[in-house]
């Protein structure tokens, strides 16, 4: 009796330990869960987001997809995230510069492509949002995208046995509330990662480029790269590239959410990844071609007080460096991220 | 058999004890008191009331139909120093139209206490710490989700002189970085510096109204006809913060 005393007393500080273990350390998954890892291309820098308190598991990611590709996240159930983001254009609107969203309205800002998210400190084009776990609330609730209420969604994800029974998996118990939704969509969104283009093969030595896309390089090296920075092809920063207002959506990008007139006409510099998949560009998709783009740094800039110096007296591109240029960015595209079937709806 | 049970009881305790909050005393004492905080909101010391017409220092008319603010960091003060107490939760929604978020239960190891301090507002840590739930779930309509950031309070109403088409004025007051931080320090001595002492078998409530008539003209002079409208941080929502700090007061201390 004594001695089963003593073992299961033994046994108890032994689970408390581990209990306690897993008061502690948040960033592991419960049990039963599949832990899925989050890996760092190789060159890349350290992501922003780190899955800190949100364990990143297979079934955590299978969750985040299914709300990542549902209606019901949207008032009329025809708006979920995937219709501006579709995968096919690298999750940014196929041919657009506008996206559509509840009762026949557009969107004021191009749909960007999502990828590589993990590694942005500020979303949007301004920069308005601080936290890639509570991006998605901003659509949810624009009146011109999914224009519905958090608590209509939940209540709408607490009404399907799936959803509780995914929940609960992922999370433990039954609950439902926007916190787990949240980090649930978060765990697909931060796993969009692209890095396998052409451009990823050269660097690594598993292929190299055509004379053109070479001579490219060399182009965007010297007259791009300052901002579109590798590894990820932006330095996200934010910055007045010289295009003109436009006088309906009077947009002052950066602005809006600083109140800086430092900041005025600033928008997020968007990667380069992935840029013959996600046409049109710029903030408001003005330009519908990426030689269009090229040509707005040649002739098109107007410069005013918050200009950036980069690009303020144009950048001096010859037409042959743009074709080559235009070979280069095409080694940017990464089929295997555009078709990759762990990204695509559950059939 | 029995061995199993006792050792499913000890676990449950180990786990209860392990992932509960710390629960002790600063003054080493080994005493712990319950203090209940109730917040009253008010209109020129009347008890709030919805949809009723009031008239601010301005001469303007309105009416009041949200009001809101979250609470953290509080403590029981006296002249021996400050006692944070303790509490569930790190921040409290309380809504006016919500009975029970306008009072609650706090515990403290000082036994006498002249004051009471606490903070209005989220800080700048939880602002960027992504989903967040209980009262910081971004569903209770304090987030901002086109310019991520808590409203740290919100007064919501209608008046003749609101600028705006529909006549509904509508503050939500936020702004955490830097220079537009919002959130604000509220320091309350009790009604004539009275010193209040705590024992085991005494409870004690503290009355903290919430005139927000003040909200016009705490600190600064903000009428309605000037701006019905102030929906993101910057220089007007600290003008508007300076007032939410100075709408506070301890009414009275009830003792049974």
């Amino acid at each position: 009796m004594m001695q089963r005393t003593v073992i299961s007393i033994l046994i108890a500080l032994l689970g408390s330990f581990l209990f306690l273990e897993a008061c502690k350390k948040q960033g592991d998954a419960a049990p039963g869960l599949i832990p899925l890892q989050f890996i760092v291309p190789a060159g890349f820098p350290e992501p922003v987001y780190t899955f800190e308190n949100n364990p990143l598991t297979q079934q955590g990611f299978e969750l985040g997809k299914k709300l990542f590709f549902d209606g019901r996240l949207s008032r009329d159930g025809n708006f979920p995230c995937a219709s501006c983001h579709q995968q096919f254009a690298a999750f940014a609107t196929f041919d657009h510069p506008f996206s559509h969203g509840f009762n026949n309205q557009f969107t004021t800002r191009n749909a960007p492509g999502l990828f590589n998210v993990a590694w942005m400190k500020e979303l949007h084009w301004d920069g308005g949002i601080n936290h890639i776990e509570v991006q998605p609330l901003a659509p949810i609730v624009a009146e011109n995208e999914m224009a519905e209420t958090i608590d209509n969604v939940i209540a709408k994800l607490k009404e399907d046995a799936m959803y509780r029974q995914m929940f609960k998996t992922v999370f433990g118990d039954e609950e439902i509330n926007s916190q787990r939704m949240l980090k649930a969509l978060t765990q697909f969104v931060a796993m969009l990662v692209s890095a396998d283009s052409k451009y990823d093969k050269v660097k690594s030595g598993m292929a190299s480029f055509t004379e053109a896309e070479e001579a490219g390089y060399q182009v965007f090296q010297t007259k791009c790269a300052a901002c579109h920075t590798e590894p990820l092809f932006t330095d996200n920063s934010f910055r007045n590239t010289g295009l003109p207002v436009n006088d309906i959506l009077k947009d002052i990008g950066r602005m809006h959410i600083t109140g800086n007139p430092a900041d005025s006409l600033k928008f997020k510099v968007p990667s380069l990844r992935n840029v013959y998949a996600t046409f049109p560009y710029g903030h408001d998709g003005r330009f519908y071609s990426i030689g269009a783009v090229i040509d707005h740094y040649r002739f098109g800039v107007v410069s005013g007080p918050s200009t950036d110096p980069l690009v303020k007296d144009k950048i001096a591109i010859s037409d042959y460096e743009k074709l080559d240029l235009l070979a280069f960015l095409r080694t940017l595209t990464d089929s295997t991220f555009i078709n990759n079937k762990n990204f695509a709806a559950a059939e | 058999m029995k061995a199993g049970s006792g050792y499913m009881v000890c676990a449950l305790l180990f786990l209860l004890c392990g992932c509960q909050k710390e629960l002790k005393n600063d003054d080493g004492t080994g005493g712990s008191y319950m203090v209940n905080i109730v917040f009253q909101p008010v209109v020129q010391e009347q008890p709030l009331a919805f949809g009723q017409p009031y008239t601010n220092a301005f001469g303007e008319d309105y009416t009041i139909t949200a009001f809101r603010f979250y609470i953290s960091t509080l403590s029981l003060n006296s002249n021996n120093g400050n006692s944070p107490v303790t509490s569930e939760v790190k921040y409290r929604l309380v809504d006016a139209a919500i009975t029970n978020t306008l009072s609650f239960s706090v515990s403290t190891g000082q036994n006498t206490f002249n004051g009471l301090s606490f903070q209005i507002g989220v800080d700048s840590i939880d602002n960027v710490s992504g989903a967040q739930s209980g009262d910081l779930d971004p569903a209770k309509g304090m987030f901002w989700t086109w310019n991520s950031g808590y409203i740290m309070a919100k007064l919501e109403g209608s008046s003749s002189y609101a600028a705006v088409p529909d006549g509904n004025f509508s503050y939500h007051i936020g702004g955490f970085a830097g220079e537009n931080k919002t959130m604000r320090s509220i320091s309350l001595f009790t009604p004539q510096n009275q010193q209040v002492t705590l024992k085991d078998n005494r409870i004690v409530t503290v009355y903290v109204t919430a005139d927000i008539d003040k909200w016009f003209h705490g600190a600064h002079a903000l009428p309605i006809a000037s701006n019905a409208f102030v929906h993101s941080p910057g220089t007007l929502a600290k003008l508007y913060a300076d007032n939410y700090a100075a709408i506070f007061s301890i009414a009275s201390i009830m003792e049974e």
